[in-house]
């Protein structure tokens, strides 16, 4: 079957002197398949996800491929777009349609003057999707399916009347709206409260079962991550690290930035007085990055950097 | 301290309309002081230079300015509230028929000359701000610079020259009122209107840009372009509006200016509007009318810049605070 998403030895590179901060990554998602991409902050995923969809800044250069399958309204039809050389027009049709995306910050992602069942409703006509019964009752309906309470009174509101977990459901239910293969998700819930996080990975996690539709779950929390998706890549300084099935790699981390991220976040474990364990207590930041070349296109082995033994730095 | 409770949008609307009545109030005397403290006075001008002292002295207390000022200024306002602008001391007219006239001739110049700035410079500010790394966008940030340094009167005289005397296009300088025909009308208005708004262009553009650019880097921009809006599209629908906000109170700030430049563009195409009443009233100490105009033209810079205040309700809905509404 033909991956939706096909990356291969993507860099990106900012500024001048030229600093690059994606060091050629490659990985593929298939269709259905849910990919969870770890990483701290300044570790290349947020870059990862815009790249894919070409939302990158225009002062970015971006060599290598990334291919996004094509499909139509009944499938896949085998053909695909190389989004480094793509035209706006070419990208545009795909994003919010096939191709959508969920960002970090919900206070800020609506537009303020505009009422938000307007904003999920605007997205269907883009994309020329006839609703039967009007995109009015289609809004409703996918409000509703992200468990939001009183829709109506809901898509009558401006972005200010709501809470930050609404606005991030209203977000939801616009990148979801068109029933999209691939949905990439950029750390979602970082900034909501535990409640309204639990309500958002929910909510998410019942759409991607339903539709068999795949995901790019980005985020640098583990707890959130093993609940959401099937297989994970582990990032760092600009490199994929570690990649396999998410079960495997929080059970038994080969990396040693992957066995602090797992040993940090596994808090049960702490003893009252005793200090907390760090990233660092595992892995020692001063030896340089060497990153995969190549996540296997099946997931179905774990891989691991050549040449790094798998315990200790 | 007790919490300040937000009013409503009516209370808020009569709030601002109060600020405007005392700015009215406040203007006037500034402009009646301004006014009166112009050296030379009209008594003189009528009489000549040759006038014995007796008889300028006799003329000034026939015209009443041998009355204390606040004496005069009150009679002066008392006549405001009535719609009243008071006589000319030179030809013995009401100020008010003298003005209205010439009202129209300023109102079509200002007016289109805003509009054609804003027709101008809303493309042209956000052009240079899409592609504001680009040769293009460049030469269109470029273009705004150069013209804010053009002085309107010599971009006037220029154009006369140009377009009027060798050319033959549009004539030099008159105007005809719309009454006789939309064609000659248009013709006479081209040119100054076109003077007049080069620089509030420049300026109008500069700040569309920096609003646009704002408009690049927000939140709700990238989430329409990930749905799917492309990005001129993307900025039209969803950072028009919200830039609007910042480019009406600019527009508002800039009728000030423009009303000023439209005086001296009156003046270069003798057009017979508020500006050259103004100027020929200045030159001839006929006080009256000097009032009766600048309040006019203050009373008009006051009132758009409370229609400026209220519309941002309009335009932004987090100032509206709905009846019954619980955040």
């Amino acid at each position: 079957m033909t991956p939706l998403l096909q990356v291969s030895d993507l860099r990106v590179s900012f500024g001048r002197p030229r600093r690059e901060v994606l060091h050629g990554i490659s990985f593929s998602i298939a269709p259905g398949q849910r990919v969870g991409l770890i990483g701290e902050s300044g570790s290349g995923k947020s870059v990862t996800a815009l790249a894919v969809l070409g939302l990158l800044s225009e002062t970015a250069a971006v060599t290598g491929s990334i291919r996004l399958a094509v499909p139509d309204g009944d499938g896949p039809t085998g053909r695909q777009l190389e989004v480094t050389t793509a035209t706006e027009k070419q990208l545009a049709a795909l994003r919010g349609d096939a191709y959508s995306m969920i960002f970090q910050e919900p206070m800020t992602a609506l537009d303020p003057t505009m009422k938000v069942g307007r904003q999920v409703g605007e997205l269907l006509g883009l994309h020329g999707h006839r609703i039967p019964g009007g995109s009015r009752s289609r809004v409703l309906e996918m409000l509703r399916e992200v468990d939001l309470p009183e829709v109506g009174r809901i898509a009558d509101s401006y972005p200010h009347q709501l809470s930050g977990g609404q606005r991030q459901r209203v977000l939801i239910a616009m990148a979801l709206v068109n029933d999209p293969v691939l949905t990439i998700c950029d750390e979602p819930t970082t900034a909501l409260d535990v409640t309204a996080q639990a309500k958002v990975l929910q909510v998410l996690d019942r759409h991607f079962t339903q539709r068999s539709a795949a995901t790019l779950f980005i985020t640098h929390d583990l707890a959130v991550l093993a609940g959401v998706v099937d297989v994970a890549m582990v990032m760092l300084e600009g490199h994929v690290v570690e990649a396999g099935p998410i079960r495997e790699v929080l059970a038994d981390p080969w990396h040693p930035y992957t066995k602090g991220l797992v040993a940090t976040s596994r808090l049960e474990l702490a003893r009252p007085g005793e200090r907390l364990p760090t990233v660092a207590d595992h892995f020692d930041r001063s030896i340089p990055v060497q990153g995969l070349r190549e996540v296997p296109v099946s997931w179905e082995h774990r891989a691991r950097v050549p040449g790094r033994p798998g315990g200790g730095a | 301290m007790p919490p300040r409770v937000p009013l409503s949008v009516p209370l808020r609307l009569l709030q601002r309309l109060g600020v405007f009545v005392a700015s009215v109030v406040v203007a006037s005397l500034l402009v009646f002081l301004v006014a009166s403290a112009l050296p030379g006075n009209v008594a003189q001008v009528v009489l000549g230079v040759q006038a014995t002292p007796e008889a300028v002295a006799r003329l000034e207390q026939e015209f009443g300015l041998d009355r204390p000022w606040p004496v005069r200024y009150g009679a002066w306002f008392a006549g405001l509230l009535r719609f009243d602008l008071g006589r000319s001391y030179l030809t013995g007219q009401p100020v008010l028929d003298q003005v209205l006239p010439r009202l129209g001739v300023t109102s079509w110049l200002v007016g289109l000359a805003m509009v054609l700035a804003l027709l101008v410079a809303v493309p042209l500010g956000m052009w240079a701000a899409v592609r504001r790394r680009h040769a293009d966008g460049f030469l269109a940030s470029a273009l705004s610079q150069v013209g804010l340094a053009v002085p309107s009167f010599w971009l006037g005289i220029l154009a006369s020259l140009v377009f009027a005397v060798q050319l033959g296009w549009f004539p030099a300088n008159g105007y005809v009122p719309l009454s006789a025909g939309f064609g000659p009308w248009a013709r006479h208005l081209v040119l100054p209107v076109v003077a007049l708004s080069a620089v509030q262009s420049a300026v109008l553009a500069r700040y569309v840009r920096s609003a646009t650019v704002e408009v690049l880097h927000e939140d709700y921009y990238r989430t329409a372009r990930a749905g799917g809006w492309r990005t001129v599209q993307a900025l039209l629908r969803h950072g028009l509006r919200n830039m609007s906000l910042s480019v009406v109170t600019v527009v508002g700030l800039q009728l000030a200016t423009l009303l000023a430049g439209a005086i001296i563009i009156e003046s270069v195409f003798a057009l017979p509007g508020l500006g050259r009443l103004l100027l020929d009233a200045v030159a001839q100490r006929d006080l009256m009318v000097v009032q009766g105009v600048v309040l006019l033209l203050v009373v008009a810079v006051l009132a758009i810049n409370a229609l400026v205040d209220m519309s941002y309700a309009l335009l932004d809905p987090r100032l509206r605070i709905e009846r019954g509404q619980v955040r």
